[in-house]
């Protein structure tokens, strides 16, 4: 088993180093945008493969399909409000409650599988980065995010803002050929209205599911041990 | 949609999507972006089983002007002028990197759909099953949750309404609403997932190894798709590698047109973004050609 695991990620490393050698060489002028996809892609395909290996009771699995699927129903809820999203706040809160891969897997599978509804694209893999990120961290900061709603609600803002930003990395690296500052800080200003909608939405979901979702994820933990 | 592709390996699919939008994302050769985006109307256009809607279908035509007006208006390098708008110069250089931008994006998203559509959730299963069981296993679960759950939602918004609880209304009694029917979703879902894990270990769920029901078998056409692509994407790239179908849109639009390597590159890709959607005509006619003999 071990041995698998050995060469599964030895695989991955190697398909990683090759692929951003073949950006590299073959597509010059936009090598940035194609390695930094290169690599959202590899680190989402790594964690997923680690968390594979892992042991883990079958109830928190089925539990962060749920969480997953709860955030993607979210996004339909909501659909008709632009920006005015549920989805990075049940990300949060699984990364809270059921650890930071978790909270990866729950925002990499959100973003991937609601775009099916929604338009795939380009930003696909950036956006399953962003997401899976700003779970990981969740997960990370667990302790304290439990502990305080003041640090939960400026992790809310931080999270909308940090979200976008990253998204305006994709833009310019998709538009321009290498990373211009000036470009960055057009997108991002021009951004600023969605920033602002998703820090609003992040805060106001948290607020709202936070007191309920932390009792059913207690209850779930205490009761049936997931 | 299924009758053209139904035999196809998702492993066929899988490499056919990567080779064709790997040269279609990255390239910065207007001819080629021109063949990527016909190529992969032609596969929407032919084999798409329902008329896209007329909304969604304007706000590309938005997106795509906008993406295209956005350029010049931003960007001044570029040595032909021609206009001012209020003082800052706009160049030809500017408008045609816009428009190759926005031809660009129109293929990528066109591919994209594409694949989407070829790449059913039970061949995305498979795949990613092969890669990760686990996640084969969330994904697969978290598709047969969406349904449910707006099923679900929707009967909980039915009751909510009969108990006057829910009338719409103004935007945060809107809010209100739906975030009491996902809270009742929530804590049904949680009961749910946990009966769910429960009657899968019952019958034996992680003992052995786990496979995956597929009906799927490697036949000649695949393995001779697999390899025309994968050959005709590495003499893309390749050409690509060598310097000599490098574009400069600034200061000055300057490329080769007459180097013969342009033209193999171009051709290459073009074949190759007709593969499928040739592959799919042919069987198409194969099978209403086998139906006509039958009829007889």
């Amino acid at each position: 088993m071990a041995r698998a695991v050995v060469i599964k990620q030895s695989i991955a490393v190697f398909l990683s180093a090759g692929l951003v050698l073949l950006g590299v060489f073959a597509f010059k002028e936009r090598q940035y945008a194609w390695i930094s996809m290169a690599i959202a892609l590899v680190s989402v395909l790594l964690v997923g493969m680690g968390y594979d290996h892992k042991q883990s009771h079958l109830r928190r699995t089925v539990l962060i399909a749920v969480m997953t699927g709860l955030s993607v129903m979210g996004r339909f809820l909501f659909a008709m409000v632009p920006g005015f999203k549920p989805m990075t706040a049940v990300i949060v809160l699984t990364g809270m409650y059921l650890g930071g891969e978790a909270g990866f897997l729950c925002g990499t599978f959100t973003a991937v599988l609601s775009n099916f509804y929604f338009g795939q694209g380009p930003w696909t893999p950036f956006q399953m980065f962003a997401f899976g990120f700003l779970g990981l961290l969740a997960g990370v900061l667990a302790r304290w995010l439990k502990k305080s709603v003041l640090l939960l609600c400026m992790y809310g803002v931080f999270a909308g803002i940090l979200y976008s930003a990253m998204m305006d990395i994709w833009t310019v690296l998709w538009s321009r050929e290498t990373f211009e500052p000036a470009a960055y800080r057009a997108a991002v200003l021009a951004a600023i209205p969605f920033s602002a909608a998703y820090a609003v939405s992040n805060v106001i979901f948290l607020l709202l599911i936070r007191r309920p979702f932390g009792r059913k994820m207690n209850r779930m933990i205490r009761k049936y041990h997931v | 949609m299924t009758e053209w592709t139904d035999r196809l390996h998702p492993i066929t699919i899988f490499i056919y999507f990567v080779c064709v939008m790997t040269v279609a994302m990255f390239t910065r050769h207007p001819f080629l972006q021109v063949v990527s985006w016909a190529g992969s109307l032609i596969l929407n256009r032919t084999f798409a089983t329902g008329r896209g809607k007329a909304g969604e279908f304007a706000w590309r035509i938005v997106f795509f002007l906008g993406v295209m007006i956005v350029n010049p208006l931003v960007y001044h390098n570029g040595v032909t002028v021609l206009f001012y708008l209020n003082g800052a110069r706009i160049t030809l250089e500017a408008v045609i990197f816009g428009v190759v931008m926005a031809v660009t994006l129109a293929g990528v998203l066109n591919w994209c759909r594409g694949l989407t559509r070829f790449m059913t959730s039970d061949r995305l299963i498979y795949l990613l099953g092969r890669i990760s069981p686990k996640a084969a296993l969330i994904c697969s679960m978290v598709l047969r949750f969406v349904p449910d759950y707006r099923r679900k939602a929707v009967q909980i918004r039915q009751v909510q309404q009969q108990l006057g609880l829910y009338g719409g209304g103004s935007l945060p009694e809107r809010i209100r609403g739906e975030c009491r029917v996902f809270s009742a979703m929530v804590t049904w879902s949680f009961e749910h997932s946990v009966n769910t894990a429960d009657s899968m270990q019952a019958r034996g769920f992680g003992c052995g190894k786990r496979t995956v029901y597929h009906e799927y078998h490697m036949t000649c056409r695949d393995v001779l798709l697999i390899l025309l692509s994968l050959g005709l994407s590495v003499g893309v790239i390749s050409i690509h590698t060598t310097n000599k179908i490098q574009v400069l849109y600034y200061p000055e639009i300057r490329m080769d047109m007459a180097d013969p390597w342009v033209w193999t590159c171009v051709i290459c890709y073009l074949l190759l973004c007709l593969l499928l959607p040739g592959y799919c005509g042919l069987r198409a006619l194969g099978r209403s050609v086998a139906g006509g003999r039958e009829d007889k």
